[in-house]
């Protein structure tokens, strides 16, 4: 789980916004870990996700002014995560080794019930519509509602039907049977 | 399989993510870092640029005015003429001629000054009454916030749809609006400005408030901090201190009050070491941009002056470290009293001819120097002195806490990752056991000595030793005592909240070093990056200065600044006497206040006002000793040598000038220095504001090629909405100071 939202953060964004060189480092090394998180969640890879973290960071150098001010930053922050991470992804797919292949191959590797059944939710997620992929992964991070909604472009009320939707597809896949949610 | 469980997203959150590595994180906030910082430095420089080209002035309120016409009348066929004008030299660079209207754009935003920044970036608390009010005034002007904004996201759309807006000329709601806004500003940043860092202290109960900065705000012709009653001892700053906001936390600040006026006739001479540090301009910059008001002791005027570069002319020989610059001008804040102007530059160590370095990285991982700015910050500091040393020079790293011990044994720099790996696994936690770090540190540094290079070691600390031998006094002691052996100290202070000034400063002081406080990245950079040759290689040790003022010229004279500096006079030729040391291609400047001779004897602050400037009469200029206003006298000693050089200068008629046609160097110290006095609430200090700081150092701002000196006239800005006494710049704002001919 991140950490709790940190009243400052959003302080310190705005006045590297403004051109603050010291708030952006501040700012951006609280930020890295929760930038990481995503990108390996993304990714399913240590390295690669620490190189896409990189890229990130760079990268808001120079976007830092894309956050309009409105909405979650965290939920900002985490779009440019995601958006990031599947051009990185179209490239890797591109040269046929997607992460969902990682995933794939652990055969190999003495693995216990859990981590198989959790390789097979991960296969089963890479299914998935985007967005139910991303709801679910985001709430997994411990995103709140309107944080995500920024993420999902939808509203905050409109959140909660996505995670239990992606979660009935995920079951759907896994099962093979259609399940009716009764959360 | 089992049935599965459909809290997927309980699955997913409980699966382990493995940790990045710490080197690929600090790279990647290193590279970041300097990212930005080049982007804003660029951003500044084209700022700069345009404002320039429109041979726009300072922040006057006439100027003010002017942009706001021509936002209101002529915006579109200004940047018609902005792009053909403009096109051949500078648009060539960029990558699209549509950015031009983008830095219109910033242009445009520089003129509504700083009242409307917090329109653009509501802060966390009251952010939403602040857009709504801005929002209910109709015509959104933009901010440099919005301009930087629109240039980081180079969003042509959104440029010229606020080009749009801001040509709706301000209406007087939106001018209260913004002075609400100013109001509600410094509440926010009262409560949350300062807290940017949380530490445990943040929003300490006791911490005191601008009570009255709504009567202040009010009433603006009204001038609080000033005027003094006459009778008031020369040492008003401790006097003020009390009603001045407070910093948060713990923080310790070592100066003494201004010092008095000196009668010449009773002390001709003044005596003070060179003093390089830069540690208080940051320290103040950080509290101001944090929303308070820095307390007066925290302010030492020579180090606010020191911080900037000044390109004084060099020697003419290479056998003399510096030569002085001199000059005389009228003083803007004080009629009637003049100002002497000192400066000297050392000469700089061109790459290839530096020494080699033996450097013994000396790292504070007490508890307390957990936190981004500051055990972060000192690794990614070492980081960029990392990348300025040569393969062959040997880095060593220690630490204290609880227990001290070697981290790195000396290490070519080479064998950069190595030495990277170590730093980035320094974790703070324990207590502070500064001494024995001390010791082992010197015994490093001692082991691993060159005798043909540098041997320094960088101590970086919140300063708060409280283990072993934590006085001070006691430690300063056992520094000096290691000065002989060729082994020099310098201290970096980081952080903020118990910050312990007063140590660094007895520990810089004492070992032949400087202290310089870093406050953030582009500090970081400054220090282990651009100025690095400053920072390691001393080009002159035991700097000192006396000036023999003429009595028959200079009735009373008052140093700026150097108050921990003082000598006495014959410590001046006592070579066994430590001072100040002087890092290559750095610059010291002094000024003094002086009041000529023939003026008004001194009564209180009267003494000051309504004096006439001295005429000299004609038995006086004949003489050749009149000629004179006084006399330079510089000690130095080569940083190997025990024997001091003498380098003397008169400082004669002909060094009089105006100010508006003196150097920009001289003009922007004197800026510096007026800002200081301001903020130190200096005794006869009359008719002169932030504005009249601006006017000087905005016309003084030169090629800035570090951007440091538009930072200055920020933070000058920010100093100004904080203290909430200066009137909104509108049309009625008056301007006490001409602005000098461009």
């Amino acid at each position: 789980m991140v950490d709790a939202v940190d009243p400052a953060d959003d302080e310190l964004l705005a006045k590297a916004q403004k051109g603050d060189a010291w708030a952006f480092g501040v700012w951006l090394e609280r930020q890295y870990d929760f930038i990481y998180r995503i990108a390996y969640r993304l990714m399913r890879h240590q390295m690669d996700a620490e190189d896409l973290t990189q890229d990130i960071c760079i990268k808001l150098a120079d976007r830092i002014g894309s956050y309009t001010g409105q909405g979650s930053s965290r939920g900002w922050l985490a779009r440019v995560v995601i958006n990031a991470g599947h051009d990185k992804l179209r490239q890797k797919t591109r040269r046929k080794t997607s992460h969902i292949d990682d995933v794939a191959e652990p055969a190999a590797v003495e693995a216990s019930d859990h981590k198989t059944y959790l390789n097979e939710v991960m296969r089963a997620m890479a299914k998935l519509p985007e967005k139910s992929q991303h709801a679910l992964m985001l709430a997994a991070e411990g995103l709140t509602h309107a944080e995500m909604a920024e993420v999902l472009e939808c509203t905050a009320g409109t959140v909660g039907w996505r995670i239990s939707t992606a979660r009935d597809e995920l079951t759907q896949i896994l099962t093979g049977v259609k399940h009716v949610a009764a959360r | 399989m089992s049935l599965p469980d459909n809290d997927y997203v309980k699955l997913l959150a409980d699966e382990p993510v493995p940790p990045p590595s710490a080197n690929r994180r600090a790279d990647a906030l290193l590279k970041a870092n300097i990212a930005f910082r080049e982007k804003v430095q660029a951003k500044t420089q084209q700022v700069g640029f345009f404002k320039r080209l429109l041979g726009i002035g300072p922040h006057t309120s006439e100027n003010k005015m002017k942009m706001r016409t021509l936002m209101g009348g002529s915006a579109l066929a200004l940047v018609g003429i902005l792009s053909v004008s403009v096109g051949t030299d500078y648009l060539r660079q960029s990558t699209a001629t549509t950015t031009g209207y983008a830095q219109f754009q910033s242009l445009s935003a520089l003129s509504d000054g700083s009242a409307s920044e917090a329109a653009a970036t509501p802060r966390s608390s009251g952010g939403a009454q602040l857009s709504d009010m801005i929002s209910n005034t109709g015509s959104r002007m933009p901010s440099i916030g919005e301009s930087i904004t629109s240039f980081f996201t180079g969003d042509e759309k959104e440029s010229r749809a606020r080009a749009e807006q801001s040509a709706a000329a301000p209406t007087p709601e939106y001018r209260s609006a913004v002075q609400q806004l100013d109001a509600q500003r410094a509440d926010a940043s009262r409560g949350q400005g300062a807290s940017a860092i949380p530490t445990p202290m943040q929003n300490p109960v006791g911490a005191p408030q601008f009570q009255n900065l709504e009567i202040l705000s009010a009433d603006s012709s009204v001038q609080p901090r000033r005027a003094p009653a006459p009778g008031v001892p020369a040492s008003p700053a401790e006097l003020d201190y009390e009603r001045m906001p407070q910093p948060q936390g713990t923080d310790s600040f070592a100066n003494l009050p201004d010092s008095p006026l000196q009668d010449v006739a009773k002390e001709p001479i003044s005596t003070f070491s060179a003093d390089v540090d830069t540690a208080s301009y940051s320290t103040v910059r950080r509290m101001l941009q944090g929303g308070q008001m820095p307390p007066p002791n925290a302010v030492r005027t020579e180090e606010m002056i020191n911080y900037f570069n000044y390109n004084y002319p060099l020697p003419e020989s290479r056998s003399q470290p510096f030569a002085p610059t001199v000059a005389v001008y009228d003083n803007p804040w004080n009629k009637g009293t003049q100002l002497v102007h000192i400066g000297i530059k050392a000469f700089d160590l061109p790459a290839e001819a530096r020494p080699p370095v033996n450097l013994v990285l000396l790292v504070d991982v007490s508890g307390s120097m957990s936190g981004p700015d500051k055990l972060g910050l000192v690794k990614s500091s070492f980081g960029m002195l990392l990348d300025q040393l040569k393969p062959t020079d040997t880095v060593a790293i220690v630490t204290y806490a609880g227990n001290s011990g070697i981290a790195l044994e000396p290490t070519k720099a080479a064998e950069r990752e190595k030495i990277m790996r170590v730093l980035s696994t320094l974790g703070a936690g324990g207590s502070t056991g500064g001494e024995a770090g001390l010791r082992e540190a010197y015994e490093l540094a001692r082991r691993n000595y060159n005798k043909e290079g540098v041997n320094r070691i960088l101590l970086a600390t919140d300063g708060d030793f409280n283990v072993g031998v934590s006085e001070p006094g006691g430690l300063a002691q056992y520094v000096a005592s290691q000065r002989s052996s060729g082994i020099f100290l310098s201290v970096l202070g980081y952080g903020m909240g118990n910050y312990q000034d007063s140590t660094m400063q007895a520990l810089a002081q004492n070992g032949n070093g400087t202290a310089a406080y870093i406050d953030g990245m582009s500090e970081a950079r400054r220090v282990m990056s651009e100025q690095v040759s400053s920072t390691l290689f001393t080009v002159a040790k035991d700097v000192k200065f006396q000036v023999e003022f003429n009595p028959a010229q200079v009735q009373s004279y008052r140093l700026l600044g150097y108050e921990t500096r003082a000598l006495r006079t014959q410590d001046f030729n006592n070579d066994k006497v430590d001072a100040g040391e002087v890092g290559a291609g750095s610059e010291v400047t002094a000024i003094y206040e002086v009041v000529p001779a023939g003026s008004t004897p001194a009564t209180g602050s009267s003494r000051y006002q309504n004096t006439e400037q001295p005429v000299l009469g004609e038995n006086r200029i004949m003489s050749a000793e009149n000629n004179e206003i006084g006399h330079l006298r510089i000690r130095y000693k080569l940083p190997d040598s025990d024997t001091s050089t003498l380098i003397e200068r008169p400082i004669v008629n002909s060094d009089r000038t105006d100010l508006r046609e003196a150097s920009v160097d001289v003009r922007f110290a004197t800026a510096v220095a007026g800002f200081s006095r301001l903020l130190r609430n200096s005794a006869g200090v009359t008719n002169f504001g932030y504005n009249d700081v601006l006017a000087l150092a905005d016309g003084a701002r030169g090629e800035d090629r570090s951007g440091e000196r538009i930072g200055f006239i920020d933070l000058v800005r920010t100093a100004q909405a904080i203290s909430g006494m200066q009137p909104l710049p509108a049309e009625e704002g008056g301007v006490a100071f001409p602005p000098p001919p461009r």
